[in-house]
């Protein structure tokens, strides 16, 4: 993780980090023009690797995947325009339609980029802070998707290739694969229940089922009460241009419009920031640490002078 | 108070009984007496699964998690953080995240999370069944720290006695769901050596001293200190039996050349340019401190990693998919290998995967599994879960067995059982890579031994070479007599002079 990250991750409490990656959710969900979507999934995409670099070869992969299925989808099911750049037997591909398949890609793409997010900043402490004391069995649904999903894939990975050593013959042929595919995630089920069970025991042991109904245990500093100011200041910008519809295109028509204006600019500019806000604002401290310390060195005081 | 007794004995559901929401089956008869409320706050647990007992990222998260659960204020909550941090001295861990702690500084935070409650009683299950031998001994140090210093009242259950016999003060032996003995620590250890059942329990220096009959009148257990003392006075009336190691076979069967393997980009090399070669009818012991890249070298050798540099061979060739028939793998987790849903089907599936003509029954009999032919898999202890994870590897009739430390969860008369069998299975032309935090195992069972640190694995030697050397890393009998005997590993190496 960037240092510049890693502080603002340390300085801010859950409610906080909370409150940014709902604010990205936000973003990458209220608008479909295509340039504000592209340069939301440059910010999301620099963020992201700033985050958690190891794992971000696999996501583009993945989401690349996602990002051609929807694109293909899309051009099978909605084959309105009057541009036509290819006709297929059954399939009609007009400018129009593919540049709708590439902006419902792109959200979508975007959307899983704000859950790559999610999952490399919130911590289990998080969850437990924000749902436990309203939703316990909320909490610990919460608690398998950031905890346990990496688990179960372990638990996939190190049965799939240990299993090798058992069978003497590999199966062949697509159908005997394919049942074996069906029977290893049986297996994985199986070994997966027993998993959470020593979980539900260590949760039993750390008094979760006693737990408290007590709230005002998160410490707010001024440094969370900025970004909450500038997050909620962000939210209402969004809903203003939302009603306002700018930054909305003509989703889906045969018609379809892409506009650029200031307004458009603006809201570019303003989500960008708020998409890096963890890397700036740790950037800010990371100045303002250094200029602290420069002032102390430059200091009068006797001691200083003597160390200098 | 200890309480030992064979795998599968019951000594785990007796402990969790304390603790009625841990309790598994029902009470059929009897009662629990305390003045004590049983729940979390007066009972604390630990349980030997060291990674399964952390919910948070943080060892602070996870004290704080415990502490929020009983509605603590944020003032006491920081304080007892402070005050269990400083005096478990786990203070520079605090912020570290629980994926990069050893499994001795995990096992600690377990620790802290159960003491942080300030319970009245500690029920500690098998704690250092996953911990090398180093961090085993200073857990249990701590546990009797806080034993003395605080008067606290501890149930410790464990397979052997080697490490935790010097703290106890009261000893239980637990055979088949009954308690068969129940006495202060040292008329206990005396009439164990009575028991033929269990006398293998007895730590390596209290059976040397009760089988050479050294004095007629000793307090046991005996320290190293005191053993010495009295083999030095007695040295002319002992001698040291040489041991003889297997030199079979001079056919390599598995070679390894410069093998790298690291899981980041910029991160540590778990696995740095390690190269060795396997002879075939021999066995190879890799011992070395938790986290230092035992389990990964087997996985990367395996193939269940991919190697980032080096070369592996099998029987001369490049590794192909027809390595995966000859060889088996008992993974650190033996759970990992099961299928079925009863171990009955789990070894036919295997007798028919290896077109095997043994019988189910003989199987079942040979690997003491026969009363649990029914059983799912899950449901069968530690122990007994790697034999069956054995029996499966045994069925295959592979060339090469690769073990990640086997003797997890074997009582001492079951690690013997597992030494013989791995001994007939050398016998048959079979060879063995044994990653193991027993190192009296692998004084035992192991032709030659290597130990693995920072991802480099140092030469194998044969253990008599190889544990004469180390200074902390070896048997007990060996840290007590290396003055006088220093090839001496086991107890069964020194004998007395017939007159």
């Amino acid at each position: 993780m960037n240092r510049m990250i890693e502080n603002f991750q340390k300085n801010s409490n859950s409610i906080t980090m909370f409150a940014y990656l709902i604010n990205v959710i936000l973003i990458a969900l209220l608008y479909n023009n295509p340039i504000i979507s592209i340069v939301g999934f440059i910010s999301l995409l620099l963020i992201a690797t700033l985050t958690r670099r190891d794992r971000i070869k696999k996501y583009l992969k993945f989401s690349s995947v996602i990002f051609i299925v929807t694109v293909l989808f899309n051009l099978i099911l909605n084959q309105r325009g009057t541009t036509i750049l290819l006709t297929l037997p059954l399939l009609k591909i007009t400018t129009e339609s593919l540049l709708n398949g590439i902006i419902l890609g792109i959200s979508f793409v975007n959307l899983l980029w704000s859950f790559y997010l999610y999952d490399a900043l919130i911590r289990v402490k998080a969850i437990f802070e924000l749902l436990s004391n309203f939703f316990r069995s909320i909490a610990i649904i919460f608690i398998l998707t950031i905890k346990f999903i990496p688990r179960i894939i372990e638990i996939y990975t190190d049965t799939k290739e240990v299993l090798k050593f058992r069978q003497v013959n590999n199966e062949q042929g697509l159908w005997k694969k394919l049942r074996q595919a069906i029977d290893l995630n049986e297996i994985i089920l199986n070994k997966v229940v027993a998993n959470f069970m020593n979980v539900s025991d260590a949760l039993i042991l750390k008094g979760y089922e006693q737990r408290q109904k007590k709230l005002g245990k998160i410490e707010f500093k001024l440094y969370d009460w900025s970004i909450i100011g500038l997050i909620v200041m962000s939210v209402i910008f969004n809903l203003i241009m939302l009603s306002l519809k700018v930054g909305q295109i003509n989703f889906g028509s045969a018609n379809l419009r892409i506009s650029f204006n200031r307004n458009i600019l603006l809201i570019i500019v303003l989500n960008c920031l708020m998409i890096l806000l963890p890397w700036l604002m740790g950037g800010l401290n990371y100045l303002w640490w250094k200029y602290y310390v420069s002032k102390t060195t430059v200091s009068d005081t006797i001691t200083a002078k003597n160390y200098r | 108070m200890t309480l030992i007794g064979a795998t599968g004995s019951g000594k785990s559901t007796f402990l969790k009984q304390l603790l009625p929401q841990l309790a598994t089956g029902k009470v059929v008869s009897g009662e629990i007496e305390t003045s004590l409320n049983r729940d979390t706050t007066n009972f604390a647990y630990v349980s030997q699964f060291v990674d399964n007992q952390l919910i948070m990222e943080t060892p602070r998260d996870e004290l704080k998690f415990v502490l929020d659960n009983q509605g603590c204020s944020t003032n006491e909550i920081q304080l007892r953080i402070t005050e269990i941090a400083s005096f478990l001295g786990i203070i520079e861990l605090l912020d570290q995240p629980v994926t990069n702690l050893s499994g001795g500084q995990k096992q600690l935070i377990n620790l802290a999370s159960a003491l942080i409650l300030k319970p009245k009683v500690l029920l500690l299950d098998e704690p250092t069944a996953q911990l090398d031998p180093v961090a085993s001994e200073k857990l249990l140090q701590v546990v009797h720290k806080v034993n003395e210093e605080f008067s606290m009242s501890i149930m410790l259950v464990e397979h052997e006695l080697e490490q935790v016999i010097k703290f106890a003060n009261r000893l239980i032996i637990m055979e088949q769901g009954n308690l068969i003995l129940d006495e202060a620590v040292d008329q206990a250890l005396k009439e164990i050596y009575t028991l033929p059942n269990y006398k293998n329990y007895l730590t390596q220096v209290d059976r040397l001293v009760l089988e050479l009959q050294l004095t007629p009148q000793i307090q046991l257990p005996v320290s190293n200190k005191e053993f010495s003392r009295l083999v030095s006075q007695n040295q002319e009336r002992l001698d040291f039996l040489e041991p003889i190691y297997n030199r079979s076979s001079d056919k390599s069967i598995f070679s390894v050349k410069k093998v790298s393997f690291q899981f980041d980009f910029n991160g540590r090399k778990v696995v740095d340019n390690v190269s060795f070669q396997l002879k075939q009818g021999r066995s190879y012991c890799v011992v070395g401190p938790n986290g230092m890249g035992k389990t990964t070298l087997l996985k990367t050798i395996t193939r269940q990693l991919t190697k980032q540099s080096g070369k592996l061979k099998f029987n001369g060739q490049k590794l192909t998919d027809s390595f995966y028939q000859q060889v088996f793998v008992l993974p650190q987790n033996p759970a990992t290998l099961f299928i079925k849903d009863t171990v009955e089907e789990e070894l036919q599936y295997q007798l028919k995967q290896s077109h095997s003509e043994l019988e189910l029954a003989d199987v079942l009999k040979e690997f003491s599994l026969t009363d649990f032919a029914k059983q799912s898999p899950y449901d069968l202890s530690g122990g007994q879960q790697e034999f069956l994870a054995l029996a499966l590897g045994f069925i295959k009739q592979s060339q090469l067995l690769f073990l990640d430390e086997p003797t997890k969860g074997l009582d001492p008369n079951k690690r013997i059982q597992l030494g013989e069998m791995l001994k007939k299975f050398q016998r048959a032309g079979g060879t063995l890579y044994v990653n193991s935090h027993d190192l009296l195992f692998a004084a035992n069972y192991c032709d030659e031994v290597a130990m693995m640190f920072d991802g480099k694995l140092s030469d194998f030697s044969t253990p008599k070479e190889f544990f004469s050397d180390k200074f902390f890393y070896t048997t007990e009998i060996n840290k007590a007599l290396r003055e006088i005997f220093p090839y001496a590993l086991s107890w069964k190496d020194i004998q007395k002079i017939e007159s």
